[in-house]
């Protein structure tokens, strides 16, 4: 019995002809929270793709295994259903499809049956609550017109009603004010308290992490990891910044 | 508040319109019968394919029905159309010394010699049905390349590879002015480019027709091989007459593999010109073909460049710009056919019209259900000067698969009178201002020219453009 | 006035219809035509907006299966001044289904002021469909403003990848999209009661494939 929930090992992958990450080695258990920080064009971003699947990005080599089954021979769809989760940088605007009604299909989708109207809405009631967002939200268009504030939260409201394993939440923070972040980071803190969702935070910045337990912190520069640690990793960096790890890139 | 309108008349195209006496010049008995191209195909000492050839693409010219769609072409009675005038040279001439004065003096008004001293590769000048100067650069020559006047190179060592493309892209059965231009064409280029050559500077090729009632028939044929690139220009220019004069040459592209080929055009044939152009490219695998169109002459015009992307990630942009004025016909546009996977075309057009001139975009996209994962854009813009003039826009889109992606958008409208304003108000005439923004809607075109061609493009719009205010 | 016109989903009829119209001054004329089956449907729509100021909206949906044909052809035709018209097409073909649609705005000479737009959107959800769009502008007057755009083709790739990481297999994506474009043109209908009942002859549609495809 696999004590992971997710074994990266040397995992290399590039984007049109770019290699992009270059050994990437990472394990997360059930009930875990971990961080990777790293300089801009790290590969970050990339390794939350090629982790979900995007058809941009090409493995090149290494594995990644799922509770001991292989993750990359999965399509997208699922990945997800298995219990992965992505919060985007930037996501898509899909018009025509309230919010609610798109959580509602993907529980759906992920469960085989239909959802209970009722408890449901009561749910998402709640999260958005949590969020601080107005109730209005739920019947609105999927993120058109959105702020990217309101469009990040959304993300981690999805993330509180689809209940996903592991969730890898791509640069959650970038483009927030103080607020927002201070309201994401409640979001996440919900999430965490399921005591067996297990975590991937990319961030270059730490502000996030404030209020969070965290479990293990990765530093990744120039496609590979270059440093491992504990939570006190987090600090060193918010002085230090990367400096002593871009060299080894 | 109704602004003030600007009185326009006809430009001074007198630039334009000089012509020589006629002398000397062989002429074939107007109207056509079997013993004419017999006697076409004599004095060209064609082999004897293209002499049937030719008489079976008679035969369907005189079955086949004049186009019931389009402007109207009333006004060509084929009867008087001499088909082919010969000019008073005997042979092709390499040296442009050489060349009898008077022809030379032509080009030479027109710039033509200068653009020669300056990086062009190769002058093939057209004068009156025959190819009277050539002159392919040693450079070019020893890239491999080919370019001579096809009539020549019907007897030459490309033979075969003439006679298995010559009107396979656009065979006589395709149209009436197909089959006419099959019967009696005459003249034109044949260029060979060779695998990996890379041709830096451009070819071209000027026509000119000068004698009354003759029609134009040249026809170009161009195979750039596997990996090879080419860009070719296409200018031309003709004369004021009273009778019709009418230009159905053709224009066939065969693009390999991985190559790219650019054909540059600047139509200014003069206003009473019937101008039934074909041309068409055939593109290879993940071939290219880049068309760029200005179209400013003719009386009425039928001209829709057709590009066939037949090879996996084949493409084709086509940048065009069409100016009708008064007693202005000019219908044009651009085909294109995705036949194979990953291909992808581009149109951008813009059109203006003026002192009752008519402009019309007629364009048609078709994508196969080969076509998976295709991309088509087309955009057109028409400009309208006045509510005389016509303006309309045409476009077809029959899609057979659902993997490809397919957009179009068509906008229309007229100067706006902010735009006038201002730039008077910063010290240019009204007139000027016009000038200047029917200029910069014309820029798609005159960016992809060379500087020569966007040079007298402009000098084009401005004299159409130029009016006194009144 | 406002005319709605659905055409359900029901078998083998061939459908003809012909709306004429020709406004007055300042007079509106807005056409919702819901077209959710049927074999073949034929439709044309002209109105002339005669009367100054008049202004014409046509918004069309449309979800052909099977071997369904949808024919269609709306013309705005511009007399009168400073008249405005606004033609909307958004379906979804599946299947074999095949369509034409022909739109036209047509500007005569004396409708200064005038505005036409015509957008057209198609969802192609199968490889054997057919489409053909002709949106053609016509104009012989200067002070106006036409515009049309047309966007034709699959789902967006990012739209699916991003539905994808929530777990919504392809298939599902497609047909959520689908709906939603059709419900994207009901929602613009005026009379809420209307929309219900359209929805509701929708939700019919859907149970009788599943039935049928059991």
């Amino acid at each position: 019995m696999a004590q992971d929930l997710l074994k990266v090992e040397h995992l290399a992958a590039s984007v049109e002809d770019a290699e992009i990450l270059k050994d990437v080695s990472l394990h997360i258990g059930r009930g875990e929270t971990h961080v990777i920080m790293g300089p801009n064009g790290a590969g970050k971003s990339t390794l939350a793709g090629v982790l979900m699947g995007n058809p941009a990005y090409t493995v090149t080599g290494g594995s990644a295994l799922w509770e001991g089954e292989d993750l990359l021979e999965l399509s997208v769809s699922e990945r997800a259903k298995k219990g992965l989760f992505l919060s985007f940088q930037n996501p898509v605007e899909v018009p025509g499809i309230s919010l609610e009604n798109f959580v509602r299909s993907a529980l759906s989708q992920k469960t085989g049956k239909p959802v209970r109207v009722w408890s449901f809405r009561k749910e998402v009631k709640a999260a958005l609550e949590t969020l601080d967002m107005d109730p209005s939200y739920a019947e609105r268009d999927l993120n058109v017109g959105f702020s990217g504030g309101e469009k990040k939260k959304a993300e981690i409201l999805q993330l509180l009603l689809l209940k996903p394993s592991l969730a890898i939440l791509d640069e959650t923070d970038s483009g927030l004010d103080v607020d927002a972040v201070r309201t994401v980071s409640k979001g996440i803190e919900a999430f965490q308290a399921d005591k067996s969702a297990s975590l991937l935070i990319i961030t270059h910045n730490a502000a996030i992490l404030s209020a969070l337990k965290v479990d293990a912190v990765h530093i990744l520069a120039g496609g590979k990891i270059v440093a491992e640690g504990g939570p006190e990793l987090v600090d060193k960096i918010t002085k230090e910044g990367f400096a002593a790890y871009e060299g080894e890139a | 508040m109704k602004e003030n309108k600007t009185y326009v008349e006809e430009g001074d195209r007198s630039f334009y319109d000089f012509r020589y006496e006629d002398k000397d010049s062989y002429k074939v008995a107007s109207g056509l019968t079997p013993d004419i191209i017999r006697q076409i195909s004599r004095e060209k000492k064609d082999p004897d394919w293209m002499l049937e050839f030719r008489l079976r693409s008679l035969d369907i010219f005189a079955k086949t029905e004049m186009p019931n769609w389009g402007p109207s072409i009333e006004g060509l009675n084929m009867d008087n159309i001499v088909t082919y005038v010969r000019p008073n040279t005997e042979r092709m001439h390499t040296d442009w010394n050489d060349v009898p004065e008077d022809i030379k003096n032509t080009f030479e008004r027109l710039g033509i010699p200068q653009s020669e001293r300056e990086s062009l590769a190769g002058v093939g000048a057209q004068y009156d049905s025959e190819l009277v100067y050539h002159n392919v650069r040693k450079e070019v020559a020893e890239q491999g390349v080919i370019y001579t006047d096809l009539e020549s190179a019907l007897r030459g060592e490309y033979a075969d590879m003439i006679r298995s493309h010559f009107m396979k892209l656009v065979p006589p059965e395709d149209h009436k002015f197909a089959a006419l231009h099959g019967a009696v064409w005459s003249g034109g280029s044949f260029v060979y480019v060779p695998p990996g050559a890379d041709v830096e500077i451009p070819l071209q090729s000027y026509f000119r027709l000068n004698a009354p009632g003759a029609g134009q028939f040249e026809h170009t044929l161009i195979i750039v091989d596997k990996g090879a690139r080419l860009h070719f220009i296409e200018g031309c220019s003709a004369p004021k007459y009273n009778v019709a004069n009418l230009h159905a040459g053709c224009v066939e592209l065969f693009v390999g593999e991985d190559a790219t080929l650019r054909y540059s055009t600047i139509e200014n044939w003069s206003k009473n010109m019937y101008n039934l152009n074909t041309k068409r490219a055939k593109v290879e695998k993940g071939g290219k073909i880049e068309w760029v169109s200005g179209s400013f002459g003719s009386h009425v015009s039928y001209l829709y460049p057709m590009s066939v992307l037949a090879g996996k990630g084949a493409r084709c942009e086509f940048t065009g710009v069409t100016f009708a004025g008064a007693g202005q016909n000019l219908d044009t546009g651009c085909k294109v056919v995705h036949n194979a996977p990953d291909t992808s075309s581009y149109v951008n057009t813009r059109s203006i019209s003026k002192s009752g001139g008519i402009s019309t975009f007629r364009s048609a996209v078709v994508v196969s259900s080969k076509a998976h994962g295709s991309k088509s854009s087309v955009s057109c813009e028409s400009l309208m000067l006045d509510s005389e003039s016509r303006s309309d826009t045409i476009p077809a889109m029959d899609i057979r698969t659902n993997k490809a992606d397919v957009g179009h958008e068509a906008k229309i409208g007229r100067i706006s009178d902010e735009a006038v304003f201002y730039l008077m108000s910063r010290g240019l005439s009204e007139e000027e201002a016009k000038a200047l923004i029917v200029s910069g809607f014309a820029e798609n075109v005159s960016k992809e020219l060379p500087l020569e061609y966007a040079v007298e493009m402009n000098n084009l719009i401005r004299i159409e453009m130029k009016g006194a205010i009144g | 006035m406002d005319l709605v016109q659905l055409r359900e989903a029901s078998g083998k009829g061939l459908s003809y219809n012909n709306v004429r119209v020709k406004c007055g001054d300042k007079a509106y004329f807005g056409w919702y035509r819901v077209v959710l089956g049927g074999s073949e449907s034929y439709d044309n729509c002209s109105v002339t907006l005669a009367g100054k100021e008049s202004s014409f909206s046509a918004n069309v949906c449309y979800r052909l299966d099977g071997t369904e044909k949808y024919d269609l052809n709306c013309e705005a035709v511009h007399t009168g001044k400073r008249t405005q018209s606004a033609i909307s097409a958004s379906g979804v073909l599946a299947d074999k289904a095949s369509k034409l649609m022909r739109g036209t705005i047509d500007f005569r000479t004396g409708c200064s002021g005038s505005v036409g737009n015509e957008t057209e959107d198609v969802l192609l959800l199968s490889e054997e469909v057919r489409n053909q769009s002709v949106p053609v502008i016509l104009c012989s007057e200067e002070d106006v403003v036409g515009n049309h755009g047309a966007s034709i083709g699959r789902p967006d790739e990012d739209m699916l990848f991003y539905m994808e990481t929530r777990g919504i297999d392809e298939a599902t994506a497609c047909e959520m999209l689908a709906r939603a474009k059709i419900d994207s043109v009901i929602r613009k209908i005026p009379d809420e009661l209307v929309q219900e009942k359209i929805r509701d002859k929708i939700h019919g549609k859907t149970r009788q494939k599943k039935l049928e495809g059991e």
